[in-house]
């Protein structure tokens, strides 16, 4: 059911893209990256809407109070936050149904990439399984040179003047990755949560550039653009919560949370 | 007892280093194979390039003479069929790009030289002739070397479009080579410089065959080709209908070939007309083996099936089944079949009895 469901139909759009793009991998990449990005814009934007509208409850005074208040009582504590949802109208599992979809595509996108290098011939035997009759055979195994890289191989820019190899894209993945986690990650008023997102934005980048070090560079290529995506629509999405902003120690109410889902609009009131 | 008190920014920072750890493999213990065992006999004994070792089996004890390296090591991996010249020199291709030379004349094998020029995988095997050995690589190149020192014979390797991944094959002076650029090149031996070329279409996974002045070589586009060897012209084809992976097999003037939809086929050698044809219990990528009254053909899902050469009938009541999946060439010495197989959890090389078809394992998988 995976294989019929994610990860065939992602293969063979990325194998149609490469072959429309004049058989070129990295371009691939880019460019099927970019449109997954897109179809899940509006899942992604749900979840982050709604992280937003959480930080803003967290940095309200009924919040910092009832914290206070009840920091001995976890189960009362409990039962007043969602009571305070509830008022302003905010679904604390909103933002989950969007992650939960989004989560199989980003594996099955990340698969994929993965089968269409194919790097030994188990596994390009494998990947010949997994094309549509549509695809013509003579497309595999696919052109994984891209600029001066080899997308099957870790990436290593040598240069004649250096004594030693400079992993560009790890480089990049560092800290297009740290810039993502910063941009998307609302500061949370929550202690607890507060660390766990410093750690987060410390530790990730630190993982997906060891991943990119030492796995293949089509992978590498992979974090970057849609790093760099996100980064985008992190920025878009700061724009319109400031241009949303409850005053400090005010609640955010379900109407204005809301209406901030118009936010391009109020970017044009702008 | 009081307890030990553990920092969250140190918890984290393990958690992370251990999925890091967990999702690139890098940990100790053995490694899974990433392709299919590279099998070749020489002198009674089997060389087999699997994993993290290459082993020598003596064929009539069954037993292990050899391995390379002693001790695993997670940087180095063998799948590339091992070439073994006249004086026991046995030349390795490595994932780690590197060519290796060993002296086995003691049971512990020593390094010769090691050739470090290639940037890509070893994943076709070398082939030796005379005092040259070639070997292709994943960077699309072919380096010619000096039997006895691993130095280049050719002032620079000859450079095709895409990864070569099939041994080359040498017939006197001329080297004939299949790339995944979909070309099959002919090279003269001494320089390296071209002969001839011709782009079949679609790309070329194994070895040509050579049979009365015709070069066969099976496409993914599913074509069988018939190449004059002198000049590359095509003399006919033949269309299978899906990929050919494993190259084709001439006995009596016979071609026999299978593909990936489950199809075997007997043709003449003369013009490609088809003489019969069997279907498979599953995809073949691996070329078929004939003794003198029948051929074999081995298919992915762990069956060995074999047809009266004369015909095409069944030679045995019911096909040899094996766990684990088929995808290397199996090699026949009198009357065993070896064959290689992937994904058993304890036997690297089955051993099918050529008469009954009731097979065992004879190497076993031991991680040292």
């Amino acid at each position: 059911m995976w294989n019929s469901f994610i990860l065939e139909p992602a293969i063979n759009a990325l194998i149609f893209i490469y072959d429309f793009l004049g058989q070129n991998f990295g371009l691939a990449i880019i460019v099927f990256t970019a449109l997954v990005r897109l179809i899940t814009l509006p899942l992604t934007y749900q979840q982050m809407r709604s992280s937003m509208v959480m930080a803003d409850i967290q940095k309200s005074d009924r919040y910092k109070k009832m914290q206070e208040k009840y920091k001995n009582d976890k189960q009362k504590l409990s039962e007043e936050q969602m009571k305070l949802f509830k008022d302003v109208g905010y679904n604390p599992f909103g933002g989950c149904l969007g992650l939960l979809i989004q989560f199989p595509i980003i594996i099955g996108l990340y698969q994929a990439i993965i089968r269409s290098l194919a790097a030994t011939p188990a596994q390009l035997f494998d990947l010949s399984k997994l094309i549509y009759d549509a695809i013509p055979d003579n497309l595999i195994p696919l052109n994984s040179t891209f600029l001066y890289m080899n997308l099957g191989q870790p990436e290593r820019l040598e240069l004649d003047f250096l004594p030693f190899a400079i992993p560009v894209l790890t480089i990049l993945v560092v800290i297009s990755t740290y810039l993502q986690t910063k941009l998307t990650t609302p500061a949370s008023a929550d202690q607890q949560g507060a660390q766990m997102s410093q750690m987060m934005s410390l530790y990730m980048p630190l993982l997906l550039g060891y991943f990119a070090y030492t796995l293949a560079s089509g992978l590498a290529l992979y974090f970057v653009t849609s790093n760099l995506l996100g980064i985008v629509q992190g920025v878009v999405m700061r724009r319109i919560r400031e241009a949303n902003a409850s005053p400090e120690g005010a609640l955010p109410s379900a109407k204005k949370a809301k209406r901030s889902d118009q936010g391009p609009t109020i970017i044009k009131k702008r | 007892m009081k307890d030990l008190y553990i920092p969250t920014q140190i918890k984290f920072l393990a958690m992370f280093l251990l999925i890091g750890m967990f999702l690139t493999g890098c940990s100790r213990g053995p490694i899974q194979a990433s392709s299919w065992p590279g099998v070749t006999l020489a002198d009674n004994t089997l060389y087999i390039a699997y994993n993290q070792f290459v082993q020598a089996i003596d064929l009539e004890t069954e037993r292990e003479i050899w391995r390379y390296p002693a001790e695993a090591d997670r940087s180095q991996t063998f799948y590339a069929p091992p070439a073994i010249s006249s004086d026991g020199l046995v030349i390795l291709g490595g994932y780690d790009q590197k060519v290796y030379a060993l002296s086995t004349v003691s049971s512990r094998p020593e390094t010769v030289w090691v050739f470090e020029e290639a940037t890509d995988r070893i994943i076709g095997g070398p082939a030796i002739s005379g005092e040259i050995v070639l070997v292709p690589s994943a960077d699309h190149k072919l380096y010619a070397l000096d039997l006895n020192n691993g130095q280049p014979v050719w002032n620079q390797p000859f450079e095709s479009d895409h990864a070569l991944w099939s041994a080359p094959l040498v017939d006197r002076d001329t080297v004939y080579l299949a790339s995944l650029d979909h070309t099959v090149y002919a090279l003269d031996l001494e320089s390296g410089s071209l002969i001839w070329e011709n782009d079949l279409g679609s790309a070329i996974s194994d070895t040509p065959s050579l049979s009365n002045g015709l070069l066969l070589c099976g496409t993914f586009e599913g074509i069988l080709f018939a190449l004059d060897k002198e000049t590359g012209r095509e003399e006919w084809h033949f269309e299978s209908g899906a990929a050919i992976w494993g190259n084709p097999v001439v006995k009596d003037d016979v071609v026999y070939v299978a593909n990936v939809d489950r199809d075997a086929f007997a043709l003449d050698l003369a013009n490609g007309n088809e003489l019969w044809h069997q279907t498979l219990s599953s995809s073949a990528s691996t070329s078929p083996l004939v003794s003198d009254e029948t051929v074999y053909f081995a298919s992915e899902e762990g069956a060995v099936e074999a047809f009266m050469i004369d015909g095409g009938d069944p030679a045995w009541p019911s096909s040899a089944s094996i766990l684990g999946r088929l995808l290397a060439d199996p090699i026949l010495v009198d009357d065993e079949l070896f064959v290689p197989v992937m994904e058993n959890s304890e036997c690297i090389v089955f051993g099918v009895n050529a008469v009954t078809g009731s097979a065992r394992c004879v190497v076993q998988i031991d991680e040292g």
